[in-house]
């Protein structure tokens, strides 16, 4: 069964088309690519598989169970997370707070468990705690723990998010354009880094990005979108000679590569 | 000018200042608690030495504005806005003279104003005097003499024990200085009630960021709803007649659960504000808060089983110091273990970005509910505690004006701070008692405080922080702390 | 239930609606310019309707001199208040400016309770005399009328303002683009202190209506009636003009009628607050942005 599996997927913005009749199949593992001109409906693909709006038609499934009409938090705890095209980080709150709450649909205990510090809240809390912990080490984060959020430079907050998308423990990960506002150095070790990621946590993971060096070089496999409509899809090298790509990025970019 | 006596006073007290660093609560509070045992031996008599006819008001802050208690300023602009029955020739030479009288009954107050009542500056010295040798010195010194042996002491002990130590002093400071059933028992009580009133409404405003203009609406909830029980069940009451269970019971058993039933209603009127939270946010769920504070204030009025307008008389007189205490930390330990749980931080994450929250995983409906029904289940409560201490309750004083004072004091204390809220609420609660005096004024002083404090200060006292208290518990006692409010700690330092 | 308690019924919700209407318009205009709840804007109706107990009792002017000066003093106020205590916050947070106006309210209330002593006042009874007509059949106050179509006038007024002149196209122009109404050829300040004049002018005309239909003034009647006002502005859909006119006359409506239709049933007219607010809290849970208001999508 494929973990991701989305078929004939529309919305609507009033009467404006966004997205049409997406189709999409994810296997376990893969590192896909989702690229396009600008408002070409590829975040609002991101917003409707997570659920921050519904989708006017067709399914989502993932591992055979429907997305479609569950609510963010619920999609978000069978598995799914994601970053922000602007970084959507809880400014006031610790880099370690900001992973913690990550962790909320883990949470298995009640409010009296809160109030009266009841072994099950300590014990739940121990392991939150411990899990975050082990992100910050393993994300090199750890000397940022306790500090707020919004003081921290551009590129580091780029990688909290990453980071407390994984707080969640998820199987998909959906990144939205993480090369924004990088520079080419800060780009390659991005690449390392999602590589990293993939390996270390086992995971799938979709991204949408502009950058195209980074794109052909990790996606195995990329869907170019234009108008919310699907004009190409294939691996990297097919993309960059596809006429229609070409043509779709000529208005805006000139050239694919 | 004021930054040079600023100046001077802090290179006055630098070193006494760097002889304290890093003194732990405990010393102050061994300090504080001699102070209040060396008042109770000799405060009356050093009192009236300094010709006071009773020891001084809370710390002779009252007696400072006494003086000026009949100062009159309506007749600055009364003469412009004349009232059908006053007669108006010449308002500007009638003003003229109502300034003028106000300023010789000014100078009569600041010096003298015959035998009985003395004026400002001689209340003032006196005051000043009397707490410095009271209160300053002997804490001072003994904090001084304490300061080496308590430090060391400390560290011996374990947690429970250190966190033991500090309670059983703080109550007994409190008892000792306040436990007098007279004008500051009931200072503190009130203190009580505020600190549970701002600190509640602080989950919601400061915490979770929502703007809620109506608690004092949950507030009479919890008061009718807890005093409709205690008099139907304990007490002999002109409205419900003779009680149904044996008045014996009412104490603690009956007064507990009343307590709690009021919360508990409350917390049902507060899902009225919960409930359109899902859809609705910012400045619209503020109409809504201060909707529902008009209808349970409207509703109220028309219960005639109640008393309707004319109120609820004859409430019993249970609240005292020690149960205002036992339910204002009860309250604090709540809104304390929620705000740092995983849990209680996603409310934060609603305030900070509510949509990241809920695809982050937090369910974002859940966490509110749960805050405006902690919220105001704490403000009932509150309630509780104020309408069985008056004894007497009518609706109109849960009205907008009650929601004011709560929502000055939590931001006099900050947004999401617990012990800015603490703060704030003793601040307010002494101020209003000693601006007393000045009547109406009180209420052109307070809003006046809060204008320049937005404009000032706009974080409030302690906006996002926590006081950083010194338990001077040694390392591993501490790291046995609950890992979850090492965070907050670690972000509070100043 | 006969016809002439109908039609005088009609009229009381006119009356009471145009008030609140007018009040509202103050609301809804400085909201939509600054995104400021003007929580003082109850008490500085307050004010107005004082300065007209200055202008007909101190001054003996009949009633459009007396309205005309409280207009112009208590818009004079308005801009005071702007200049010295918003202005100041207009960068910081929105939450600090609510604060402050609420401190503002506070302070105009009881600093006029403590300057001008606790007396009720009232109107000279010369200043407008009430007389009734006979329109077919119906008996009819002039005070009535001349509250209903005063409001009405003072509405088309600045609705002509707001959507014909110059000034007006940059007041609605500021809530969407700070930065392109200097463009336009007239600066940011300029805009707010017109808009404050606008808006404290009208809520001191319905502070003199006021106390003309409902004559016991003290320094807190802004309290409730400026809240309700408030919440009038919101159920119409803070900062629409057109809404903010609808949401005071429909709260109008809605409280004359609750007692007007309840009596028969035994509510009795003391439930008109509650059952008023319950009703306009479901127009918000149905509608969160009240009847004009325009949802802003929040963006993912």
């Amino acid at each position: 069964m494929p973990l991701l599996e989305i078929s004939h997927l529309t919305h609507y913005f009033g009467g404006l088309r966004a997205v049409s009749d997406f189709n999409l199949s994810l296997e376990h593992g893969e590192l896909i690519g989702l690229i396009g001109p600008n408002g070409a409906g590829k975040t609002t693909i991101f917003n409707l598989v997570t659920g921050a709006y519904k989708a006017s038609e067709g399914s989502i499934k993932l591992e055979g169970q429907e997305l479609v009409g569950r609510s963010p938090h619920e999609i978000n705890s069978m598995g799914i997370s994601r970053t922000f095209q602007t970084i959507r980080l809880w400014g006031q709150m610790t880099v370690l707070d900001n992973v913690r709450v990550a962790h909320y649909h883990s949470i298995r205990y009640g409010l009296m468990d809160v109030f009266l510090q009841l072994p099950r809240y300590q014990k739940q809390e121990r392991e939150i705690e411990e899990h975050s912990r082990e992100l910050l080490r393993l994300f090199k984060l750890e000397h940022y723990a306790y500090e707020p959020a919004m003081n921290l430079p551009y590129g580091v907050q780029r990688r909290v998010e990453i980071l407390r998308a994984m707080g969640g423990r998820p199987k998909l990960l959906l990144l939205d354009e993480p090369a924004a506002g990088m520079n080419p150095n800060e780009i390659g070790e991005l690449m390392d880094f999602i590589h990293w990621i993939r390996d270390e946590f086992d995971l799938t993971i979709w991204l949408i990005e502009h950058q195209m060096r980074l794109v052909m070089n990790i996606c195995e496999r990329i869907k170019v979108l234009d108008f919310g409509e699907t004009i190409a899809e294939g691996v990297p090298e097919e993309i960059q000679n596809n006429p229609r790509v070409i043509e779709a990025y000529l208005g805006e970019q000139g050239e694919v590569a | 000018m004021l930054s040079a006596i600023r100046n001077r006073f802090s290179r006055l007290v630098a070193p006494l200042r760097e002889r304290l660093q890093g003194t732990p609560l405990l010393v102050y509070q061994l300090g504080i608690l001699g102070a209040v045992v060396i008042e109770q031996w000799v405060g009356k008599d050093f009192a009236r030495t300094l010709a006071f006819r009773k020891i001084p008001k809370l710390f002779g802050i009252v007696d400072i504005f006494e003086p000026f208690s009949n100062l009159d300023f309506s007749g600055i602009l009364g003469p412009f806005f004349p009232s059908p029955s006053m007669t108006v020739s010449n308002p500007v030479s009638q003003s003229a003279g109502a300034i003028g009288d106000l300023i010789q009954t000014f100078v009569n107050a600041l010096f003298y104003q015959g035998r009985r009542d003395p004026g400002f500056f001689s209340v003032l010295i006196r005051v000043v005097v009397y707490d410095l040798v009271i209160y300053v010195l002997p804490t001072l010194i003994i904090v001084l003499l304490l300061r080496g042996v308590i430090t060391r002491f400390l560290r011996t002990l374990p947690r429970w024990a250190n966190i033991g130590i500090h309670l059983v002093l703080f109550y007994l400071i409190i008892v000792g200085w306040g436990g007098d059933g007279g004008t500051r028992e009931l200072v503190l009580i009130f203190m009580g009630i505020n600190i549970m009133l701002s600190v509640s409404l602080n989950l919601v405003n400061g915490y979770m960021g929502e703007f809620s203009v109506g608690h004092a609406g949950f507030m009479a909830v919890g008061a009718y709803v807890s005093s409709v029980i205690t008099m139907v069940l304990f007490a002999d009451t002109r409205v419900f007649g003779p009680p149904l269970l044996p008045p014996e019971w009412g104490l603690p058993f009956g007064f507990i659960i009343a307590l709690i039933a009021g919360g508990i209603a409350a917390a049902i009127a507060g899902l009225l504000v919960a409930f359109p939270s899902f859809r609705t946010r910012g400045d619209y769920l503020a109409i809504v808060t201060l909707a529902v504070n008009f209808i349970v204030q409207g509703v109220i009025n028309n219960l005639e089983v109640v008393g309707g307008p004319r109120g609820l008389n004859g409430v019993p007189l249970w609240t005292n110091l020690n149960w205002t205490l036992l339910f204002t930390l009860i309250s604090l330990g709540l809104i304390y273990n929620l705000v740092n749980s995983t849990f209680g931080k996603g409310i934060i994450a609603v305030r900070e970005d509510e949509i990241a929250a809920e695809l982050m995983g937090v369910n974002t409906r859940r966490v509110k509910l749960v805050a405006f029904l902690v919220s105001s289940f704490i403000a009932g409560m509150a309630g509780g505690l104020f309408a069985h201490q008056l004894a007497y309750v009518n609706p109109g004083v849960f009205g907008i004006l009650k929601s004011t004072e709560v929502l000055v004091m939590v931001y006099l204390g900050g947004m999401g701070s617990i012990s800015g809220s603490v703060i704030a609420a003793v601040i307010f609660t002494i101020l209003i008692e000693a601006l007393r005096p000045l009547a109406v004024l009180k209420w052109v002083v307070v809003p006046l405080i809060l204008i320049l404090l937005m404009i000032y200060r706009p974080q409030g006292l302690f906006g996002f922080r926590e006081l950083n208290l010194n338990l001077g518990m040694s390392r591993s006692a501490s790291r046995k702390k609950i890992v979850t409010s090492e965070a907050s700690d670690a972000i509070t330092g100043d | 239930m006969d016809l002439n308690f109908l039609v005088q019924q009609f009229l009381n919700a006119l009356q009471l609606g145009s008030l609140y209407a007018l009040i509202a318009l103050g609301y809804t205009m400085v909201y939509g310019v600054l995104l400021l709840i003007n929580f003082a804007h109850g008490d500085i109706f307050m004010v107005g309707a004082f300065l007209g107990v200055f202008g007909s009792m101190v001054l003996n002017l009949p009633f459009v001199p007396t309205l005309l000066l409280s207009m112009v003093l208590t818009a004079i106020l308005g801009v005071v208040i702007e200049r010295v205590a918003y202005k100041p916050l207009r960068h910081a947070s929105r939450l600090s400016a609510v604060i402050t106006a609420l401190g503002v309210g506070l302070l105009l209330e009881n600093g006029m309770l403590a300057l001008t002593g606790a007396d009720p006042r009232n109107y000279p009874e010369n200043f407008i005399v009430t007389e009734t007509y006979d329109v077919a059949g119906f008996s009819i106050s002039n005070v009535k009328i001349l509250i209903i179509v005063l409001s009405i006038l003072l509405f088309l007024g600045l609705y002509a303002i707001v959507q014909r002149t110059k000034w007006g196209m940059a007041m609605r122009a500021i809530s969407y683009d700070k930065f392109a109404v200097p463009l336009m050829g007239v600066s940011q300040d300029q805009i707010i202190s017109l808009t404050f004049i606008l808006g404290t002018g009208l809520a001191a005309a319905a502070g003199i209506l006021w106390g003309v239909a409902f004559p016991v003034l003290n320094p807190y009647m802004g309290l409730r009636v400026g809240w309700k006002a408030f919440i009038a502005a919101v159920v119409g859909g803070i900062g629409d003009i057109r809404g903010a006119f609808l949401g005071g006359l429909l709260l109008g409506f809605v409280e004359i009628f609750v007692v007007a239709l309840g009596q028969p049933f035994g509510i009795s007219s003391t439930w008109r607050d509650p059952i008023a607010f319950a009703l306009l809290l479901i127009i918000l849970v149905v509608r969160p942005t009240g009847l004009f208001g325009v949802a802003r999508r929040q963006k993912v």
